[in-house]
């Protein structure tokens, strides 16, 4: 039983749990800096839905969300955004800026059934998004101007048909977004 | 005899503590506005698009993470009171953000949000009803629903309060944290409760 004590008393506890609590750290700072960078600079992004054909499919699109224009405040007509979903928070959607505040758009209220169109102004502080594919996509047609606090990145750059496995980083913080 | 490679000692430890907490990112500016508060009431009606002429300006100061549920330490300042006797100009706040991952809320949560009309400022309110409830709105006697994925807030002090009588119901996208402890000062530590609005809502 002593020579047990003595054994166990012989392991060098300190160094082992000093080395143990670095390497730790280590892979922690590693974590930190991938999740800062993916929050508050740049992010991939899988989308899928129809809603934004042509210009992304309709599943398997890896795309590339920059973060920082939006905090700056540089998001224009034109640009496809990341936002969450007015109508369900826990939904990223993919739609592109059609409309800044103030500005007046035009849009047509139900494409696949008739010619009527109705004109907006954009109020304050709110954007005005579409899918391009306005025959199958809920927009600011339907919820109306979003608020410019939802955006949460611009879309710049897509890989297509880049589900094909070992391809993607997987570090985990990929989000599943529905473009509908 | 060789020496041994020297164990990390407990200085350096803290150190890279330290430097982990820092590192997870103050999202916004550290810089708090001291003393005169006119300076940023200017700002505020100059942005403010017609009809307020207060409101409550929160600043956040840093932005901690303890592993994945996040912590927010905000101060609040501004010249009008939101919640009476709550919180006042001058308090520092502790927001948690767990809440925002699966956007669960209760009524009577008090909340952080960003401003509909302008993101980058941060407001404190009071939540009082959640999506697909029937909300009175007072001084009419109509009754509104508050649509899926938004909510309605109102400021404890109503007659001085720009809330969602002014804006309408909010995304539930924009709430940012829920407030959770008042750290400073120290006469008024301590939790900011619930208080669940009476005879506002109905359910369908």
């Amino acid at each position: 039983m002593s020579s047990f004590v003595r054994r166990l008393a012989g392991i060098p506890w300190r160094s082992i749990a000093g080395d143990a609590l670095s390497r730790v750290f280590l892979v922690a700072q590693a974590y930190r800096a991938v999740h800062v960078v993916d929050q508050h600079l740049c992010s991939l992004a899988v989308g899928q839905g129809p809603s934004m054909l042509p210009a992304m499919n309709l599943a398997g699109d890896v795309v590339a969300v920059d973060r920082v224009s939006v905090r700056l405040g540089r998001v224009a007509p034109d640009d496809v955004v990341l936002m969450i979903s007015p109508e369900d928070p826990r939904k990223s959607i993919a739609k592109r800026v059609v409309g800044m505040q103030g500005d007046s758009v035009t849009y047509l209220v139900d494409p696949g059934n008739s010619d009527a169109s109705k004109t907006v102004v954009v109020p304050q502080g709110h954007v005005w998004v579409q899918g391009d594919n306005p025959y199958a996509s809920r927009d600011s047609r339907q919820f109306g101007a979003v608020p410019y606090g939802l955006i949460t990145g611009k879309i710049f750059c897509r890989e297509a048909d880049a589900i094909s496995g070992a391809n993607i980083l997987l570090y985990g913080s990929i989000s599943w977004d529905t473009s509908n | 005899m060789t020496k041994e490679p020297r164990m990390m000692g407990i200085a350096s430890r803290r150190k890279r503590i330290y430097l982990l907490l820092a590192c997870t990112g103050a999202r916004y500016s550290w810089i708090i506005e001291h003393g005169n508060l006119q300076p940023s009431l200017v700002n505020s009606q100059e942005e403010c698009n017609g009809g307020c002429n207060w409101r409550l300006h929160f600043r956040p100061l840093c932005d901690l993470h303890f592993g994945d549920g996040r912590i927010h330490v905000s101060y609040v300042y501004g010249l009008q009171q939101r919640l009476g006797r709550v919180l006042e100009p001058g308090d520092f706040v502790l927001a948690e953000m767990r809440c925002i991952e699966q956007y669960k809320f209760s009524h009577g949560d008090v909340i952080l949000f960003k401003c509909p009309s302008n993101h980058k400022q941060l407001f404190v309110k009071r939540l009082i009803g959640l999506p697909g409830e029937w909300i009175q709105v007072p001084g009419s006697l109509k009754l509104t629903k508050i649509p899926e994925g938004h909510c309605w807030v109102e400021g404890d002090n109503s007659a001085r309060s720009w809330d969602s009588r002014a804006f309408g119901p909010i995304p539930l996208g924009l709430v940012q944290g829920r407030v959770t402890h008042i750290i400073w000062p120290p006469s008024r530590t301590g939790r900011v409760e619930r208080k669940i609005p009476e005879g506002r809502i109905s359910p369908d």
